[in-house]
């Protein structure tokens, strides 16, 4: 047969599994049948009932609005898929193709999208983890705990970390009229993300809605009661706090040890692929039938001197999943990279957070438009001399004209006026505390000599 | 530099002979996306370029940033929003917005649609006994002015003297210095003078009075932004009176128009109401009631589809040709309620997206739905119907349907 | 069916008919312009000047409102699921 024939055959009744059936998954499933898949399609997820959205779970459903089964996603269409769910992957077979359930069983197929998407970082001690009150947030379980607990009018909650999702705790908190405390291990709110001047805006934003607000803290221990409930959080510097909640909310670890003896370059950093969504074995080399989309995948972009990025954000789970599904049942030549400009939102505080490109791909920000002390602003972002980024509060309609520049690569600073200038229009650095881009490095161990017996043998992540 | 196209395109475009069908002309001067126009000025007709300049923050949407003044431009002492750039513009609007929408007035047009339903619903029982009807005179144009005084707190009896006003306004907005007589500019200048007096005077008696109306909200408020100047909401109040009206009336007009000149979709919105919804959309894309931004200026040098436009010059969007553009919408010339992907610029983008949009869009779909129903048998007399002279707000002066016989 | 070790109810479309509103907003396309949360308060709701939150499963006794909202979108961000039977795993377990 010719490979053209093998596609048409594929399509007709190939064996697809999407391993992780949230957003990416869901969106991935319908573009297949969109495109005209007519095989098996089989849809794995660790988590019981349909495919819900995250986003809300940090928002409405916090302040008690939309109640946390609400949030299943709308369907763009049928999908016909036998629907596994409530048992985890717990490995991937490349030399049989097979998926392996953590109850045993096996899934066979002829392509495989993995789209496990990320878990919430726990508390780094079981137990402190363990007491009534402490919680993280990622899914609709944890949303309806922590609402719960937020109803019944807590004396203090302890937000632990003030990324996105600590930040928008910490302001329905402040909405529902709840004393909070954000502890910050950075020097601010969202630097790790935005950079130290707009850390500094956002810093301003939780102390004017009333957020007792501690930066440059570690958060060592979580003290409960005889009954298991917590009572009190202790600092490195030895002073303590009392509070009824606490949310841990330190980030998110990608789901991929289930591909720990898969041969796939997959780790904490996320699982390798190229920009057509296909991942990467170990040696770097790009597999055929194994398809990555969403907050796992770890893609390189060309924008971006192709480094290899992975991004946890709403839109790219989208566009990627697309993009991969595409791809999976599109001959070579038809095949499309995915190339989008990240885009990335946060509400808090009554403010409309929102950035196009990677802030953190920056040496320098300068501040373009509107004015910081009001809180409505953009701020471009630049790198060796082009903009790469921009970030918007409450002043999102402008946001796309610096979606061009970065397409564009055009110069930083942006060197005309536009009407609504800023006090101050001089670039300063970026400053992040650290090299967060590539996020946690990997280490390979190669063994052979001649080129056909080179080999990546192990991966092992360093600390 | 894209200079291909046409000479005198624009001047044909503009010319009253086109008001009936300016489309093919619309399709001829998309072949140059930006066009440089003899007197230095641009003209943008295609959908990414026009959107690309719409959220360009270095386009000013305040005249006063031309190199050559406008014509006319006396006699506005302060302007509007819609002619203004932030942060002023995202001041005034924001303070406007407080009593006319969210997030401060949410529930404001959802709780005037009784009010919308019985002034739709008066209007046609007037004409179900009549044999011949204008649908302009009869209809799209009371209804809207009645929302809008209602809206503003401007008494409806007063509108024989306003509507005057702003008649002589809109003409003046396409002043020609090459063919029109200065008197059409000075009555402009006067109309504009004559209606701020008025509006000034109804301001005068609602300070210290709180009502529900948007004259003694503004009048009396004070929201985080503090309250605006007398002078800054006479001009609100004069921009919300002539946008009220004079485009929604355009909007009904051309769905009826466009309704009877396809009476497949006229059919099927009788038995099927919520085509409504997507209908007025693509009416909002395919015969919108605002054609052209006429005068908005560089700030600073822009460039657009390679084209360098210097700093002071005039721009003008040709919004209703982007909204037929083939390379953003199949079949653009077809009129299809079940259109998808339907993102028109039937209200612009960006931030001077049209303030009253939503109630526009209730209005119409009431209208239409309403019309539709309670008038059947009904025929166009004149087709196309006489147009207003105006290339910018394009619509039918007069409407005439006659009702056949049984 | 190839799949070996059923055990869990996989769900078609002609078994389940489920008539409520499902809604998704891409936060990333909005640009905070605000028509829906005019044109269906209830289901759609300003937090400040330009964000959004919104009832992403709201009561159908708002339908006509949200799909008013939707069409009024100028970035069109809003997805509603007007599908009435869904191929829906909502009882899907392991058995």
């Amino acid at each position: 047969m010719t490979s053209a024939e093998n596609l048409q055959a594929f399509r007709r009744d190939g064996r697809i599994v999407v391993v992780g059936a949230s957003l990416a998954g869901l969106r991935a499933a319908e573009t297949l049948r969109e495109e005209g898949f007519t095989g098996s399609l089989t849809m794995i997820g660790d988590e019981l009932g349909e495919p819900y959205d995250r986003p809300p779970l940090s928002k409405q459903v916090l302040t008690g609005w939309v109640p946390a089964g609400n949030t299943k996603l709308p369907r763009r269409r049928e999908i016909d898929a036998e629907w596994l769910l409530g048992v985890p992957a717990d490995g991937l077979d490349l030399a049989a193709n097979h998926v392996h359930l953590a109850d045993g069983r096996e899934v066979p197929f002829d392509r495989v999208l993995i789209s496990t998407g990320v878990r919430a970082r726990p508390w780094f001690v079981e137990s402190e983890a363990a007491l009534d009150g402490v919680f993280v947030v990622r899914t609709r379980e944890h949303a309806e705990g922590l609402q719960r607990a937020l109803a019944a009018g807590p004396s203090r909650v302890l937000v632990i970390g003030a990324g996105f999702t600590g930040s928008e705790i910490a302001s329905i908190c402040r909405e529902r009229d709840i004393p909070v405390t954000v502890a910050e291990l950075a020097p601010a709110p969202l630097v790790g993300a935005l950079g130290a001047m707009i850390g500094e805006v956002a810093a301003d934003l939780q102390r004017a809605h009333g957020v007792d607000l501690r930066c440059g803290v570690k958060v060592t221990q979580l003290e409960g009661d005889a009954q298991g409930r917590l009572r009190r959080a202790h600092f490195e510097d030895g002073t303590t706090i009392d509070a009824d909640v606490a949310v841990v909310a330190l980030g998110g670890i990608r789901n991929t040890d289930w591909l720990r003896s898969s041969g796939l370059a997959a780790g904490v950093w996320g699982i390798a692929c190229d920009t057509g969504c296909r991942a990467l074995d170990l040696n770097g080399l790009v597999t055929d039938d194994i398809f990555v989309a969403g907050d796992v995948a770890r893609c390189p972009n060309p924008i971006y001197e192709y480094r290899l990025i992975s991004l946890e954000h709403w839109a790219n789970a989208v566009e990627q999943a697309g993009v991969a599904a595409h791809n999976m049942v599109s001959a070579q030549a038809d095949r499309w990279p995915h190339l989008t400009i990240p885009l990335f939102w946060s509400i808090q505080f009554g403010v409309n957070i929102k950035s196009v490109g990677v802030p953190t791909f920056a040496d320098e920000v300068v501040v373009t438009q509107g004015s910081v002390p009001d809180h409505r602003f953009v701020a471009a972002y630049g790198y060796r001399g082009r903009v790469t980024a921009a970030v918007s509060f409450n002043n999102a309609k402008w946001l796309d004209h610096y979606r061009r520049l970065i397409e564009t690569a055009a110069p930083f600073p942006p060197p005309c006026p536009a009407p609504d200038q800023p006090a101050d229009m001089k670039p300063v650095p970026v400053d992040f505390p650290g090299p967060v881009l590539l996020a946690q490095g990997a280490t390979v161990v190669v063994t052979g000599h001649d080129p056909s017996e080179r080999r990546v043998t192990a991966v092992r992540q360093h600390r | 530099m894209t200079t291909t196209e046409t000479p005198g395109l624009l001047r044909r475009i503009l010319d009253y002979s086109s008001r009936a069908d300016p489309y093919p002309l619309y399709a001829e001067l998309r072949k140059t996306p930006v066009a440089r126009q003899d007197d230095g000025s641009y003209v943008i007709s295609t959908y990414r370029e026009l959107t690309d300049i719409l959220h360009n923050p270095h386009l000013s949407s305040d005249t006063r940033n031309l190199s050559q003044p406008m014509a006319g431009a006396e006699g506005q002492t302060a302007p509007a929003f819609i002619n203004l750039d932030p942060p002023e513009h995202d001041r005034l609007r924001r303070m406007a917005m407080r009593h006319f929408g969210p997030p401060h007035t949410p529930a404001l047009l959802t709780g005037m649609e009784p009010v919308l339903a019985t002034t739709v619903g008066g209007l046609i029982d007037d004409l179900t006994d009549k044999e011949r009807i204008d649908l302009v005179d009869d209809f799209a144009y009371p209804f809207p002015v009645t929302v809008i005084c209602h809206l503003l707190g401007v008494p409806r009896e007063d509108e024989p003297r306003f509507h005057l006003w702003v008649n002589d306004l809109i003409n003046s907005i396409d002043y020609d210095p090459k063919t029109d007589p200065k008197e059409k500019l000075d009555k402009g200048v006067q109309a504009r003078m004559d209606l701020r007096e008025y509006l000034g005077g109804l301001l005068a008696q609602r300070h210290g009075r709180p009502g529900e109306d948007l004259l003694s909200r503004l009048a009396n408020d004070d929201g985080p932004d503090g309250r605006m100047t007398d002078e800054e909401i006479v001009s609100t109040a004069n921009l919300l009176l002539i946008a009220g009206h004079e485009t929604t009336v355009n909007l009904i007009t051309n769905g009826m128009l466009t309704l009877l000149r396809h009476p497949q979709v006229l059919q099927r919105l009788r038995g099927e109401p919520d085509l409504v919804v997507p209908l007025v959309e693509e009416l909002l894309r395919y015969e919108p009631p605002v054609h052209i931004i006429p005068w908005r200026a560089a700030y600073s040098d822009i460039t657009v589809a390679d084209t360098e436009i210097r700093k002071g010059s005039q721009i003008m969007l040709m919004l209703a040709a982007g909204s037929r553009d083939p390379d953003r919408f199949h079949d653009p010339d077809r009129f299809d309620p079940d259109r998808r992907d339907n993102q028109h610029l039937g209200f612009g983008s960006g931030i001077h997206l049209c303030f009253g949009g939503p109630l526009a869009r209730r209005e119409t779909q009431i209208a239409l739905t309403e019309l539709v129903r309670r008038l059947d048998g009904i025929r166009l007399v004149d087709d196309p119907p006489p147009y207003r002279r105006s290339p910018i707000l394009r619509g039918p002066v007069h409407l005439h349907v006659e009702r056949s016989a049984g | 069916m190839r799949r070996s070790g059923a055990g869990f109810r996989a769900r078609s479309s002609q078994s389940l008919v489920v008539v409520e509103m499902r809604v998704v907003v891409d936060l990333s396309r909005c640009e905070g312009y605000a028509q829906c949360a005019f044109l269906a308060p209830d289901a759609f709701r300003m937090h400040g000047e330009e964000a959004l939150m919104y009832d992403s499963n709201p009561d159908d006794a708002q339908r006509d409102r949200i799909l008013r909202a939707a069409a009024a979108c100028p970035v069109q961000a809003i997805l509603v699921d007007r599908l009435e039977g869904r191929d829906a795993p909502t009882e899907a377990s392991p058995s």
